[in-house]
């Protein structure tokens, strides 16, 4: 039983040391990335996959201690399913969000080339949603 | 030092270096940005205090519902610039900020040691008190008087918010497709939340604050989709915004006259009367802080 519940700890901590990998490669997307398209594909996709590697990594801990962690009733299989829920939710904000940002660059669909990859005089200041200092700044 | 007070104390400075940003960032953006932040991080930090219903309310409200009216102005307005802070105001700033710091820390020093009598005081009264969680027979009962006051206080917000709108708004702009996806699908899960966050809070975290907040993000979901019900500033919503301070009067007035006392509730009806006027105030939250992003939006609604 004890080694059960060693195997499911380890599991659990490989799953959300991936997630925060993910986060993290998602969030220096957003901060690197040239322009909004990509920044939104990095950030949206990069942390839905990090938020899932957490959910299952919390599921595991949860299925493992009888959903200890967050105590409450219920016991596991609601901690679990509140798990899951917590995640789509994340996953619908993230596809309508990124959806609606992302609406006032698309280009026309006569327009004929790509739009220039142009930081400063592109389409309105939606190309750059963050201010540039941070990125900038820690940029070796 | 053990890996949980390493985590605390990253904690605590993540939330002093989050305020920070959020003052002197010049950019409105990055203002925004670091304040719905600071809302999250003090959620965790207050749920590290085990004090999970104030965690609730301040993802709830300090993070959600106030985050909805900032990201809404901020959106609105997009091209204004932020305003840099002179340096008068940065140091006079720091000063406050190290003068409140240093009085809050004198005064948590004087906190004695010895845990206090209180949980104890409430865990002997708990039982006629109408709820079984000890926050919520605070809350509804043995402080009432001070809830009393905070719903009155977001009814003078929501009825000074309203004043800002002009009678005739230009209609709305047409709504995105996503939106309205989106909208189909948060507002049952977040009236079900509400619901569950209102029932439960009689015997674990939750109660009429955390659910009025779900039922506010359910308004403002359906206004942004651009439901009608949302939308008006009319006299349901109004009724509704002081209803819970109406029912909480209407309350004290009933044990003032038949009973023992200004809302001193009998144990034998106590329970039904908290459940019932939690579930007034919960709505009556909602409704009001609903009117204060539906009117700080139509009031930039000026018809051209």
């Amino acid at each position: 039983m004890t080694a059960v519940v060693a195997v499911a700890d380890v599991l659990a901590v490989l799953l959300l040391a991936a997630g925060c990998f993910f986060v993290v490669a998602g969030t220096l997307g957003l901060l690197r990335f040239a322009d909004l398209p990509t920044r939104l594909h990095g950030v949206a996709k990069a942390d839905n996959l990090g938020l899932g590697f957490i959910t299952a990594g919390l599921v595991v801990h949860a299925l493992a201690h009888g959903g200890g962690i967050a105590g409450g009733g219920g016991g596991a299989g609601g901690i679990v399913a509140k798990l899951v829920l917590v995640w789509l939710f994340a996953l619908l904000g993230t596809a309508a969000n990124s959806h609606l940002l992302a609406a006032p660059a698309r280009p026309e669909p006569g327009a004929e080339e790509k739009p220039e990859r142009e930081p400063g005089p592109g389409p309105g200041p939606e190309t750059t949603p963050e201010p540039e200092a941070p990125a900038t700044r820690e940029a070796p | 030092m053990s890996p949980a007070s390493v985590l605390d104390v990253v904690l605590a400075a993540a939330v002093l270096a989050v305020a920070l940003v959020a003052v002197l960032l010049p950019s409105r953006r990055g203002a925004v940005s670091a304040f719905l932040v600071l809302g999250v991080v003090l959620a965790v930090l207050w749920a590290r205090l085990d004090a999970p219903d104030i965690a609730l309310a301040e993802a709830a409200l300090g993070s959600g519902v106030a985050g909805a009216l900032l990201m809404d102005t901020l959106t609105a307005d997009p091209a204004r610039p932020g305003r840099r802070a002179g340096r008068t105001a940065v140091v006079v700033g720091l000063l406050a900020g190290a003068v409140a710091l240093a009085a809050l820390t004198v005064v948590v020093r004087a906190v004695p040691d010895e845990p206090s009598l209180l949980p104890a005081a409430v865990a002997e009264e708990i039982h006629g008190a109408g709820a079984d969680h000890a926050v919520t027979a605070v809350l509804l009962n043995f402080r009432s008087l001070d809830t009393l006051l905070e719903a009155a206080v977001l009814v003078f917000a929501a009825a000074g918010a309203g004043a800002l709108v002009r009678t005739p708004v230009r209609a709305p702009d047409p709504v995105p497709a996503p939106v309205t996806a989106l909208a189909r699908v948060l507002l049952p899960a977040l009236v079900l939340l509400g619901t569950w966050l209102l029932l439960a809070g009689t015997s674990r975290p939750g109660g009429a604050f955390q659910a009025g907040a779900m039922f506010a993000g359910a308004l403002v979901v359906a206004f942004v989709a651009g439901a009608r019900f949302a939308a008006s500033q009319g006299t349901a919503a109004r009724a509704w915004t002081v209803a819970g301070v109406l029912a909480f009067v209407a309350l004290a007035a009933g044990t003032a006259m038949l009973g023992q006392g200004w809302l001193v509730l009998d144990p034998r009806w106590a329970g039904a009367a908290v459940l019932t006027v939690e579930t007034v105030l919960a709505v009556s939250i909602g409704v009001g802080l609903a009117q204060v992003f539906v009117a700080n939006s139509e009031a930039r609604r000026v018809p051209s």
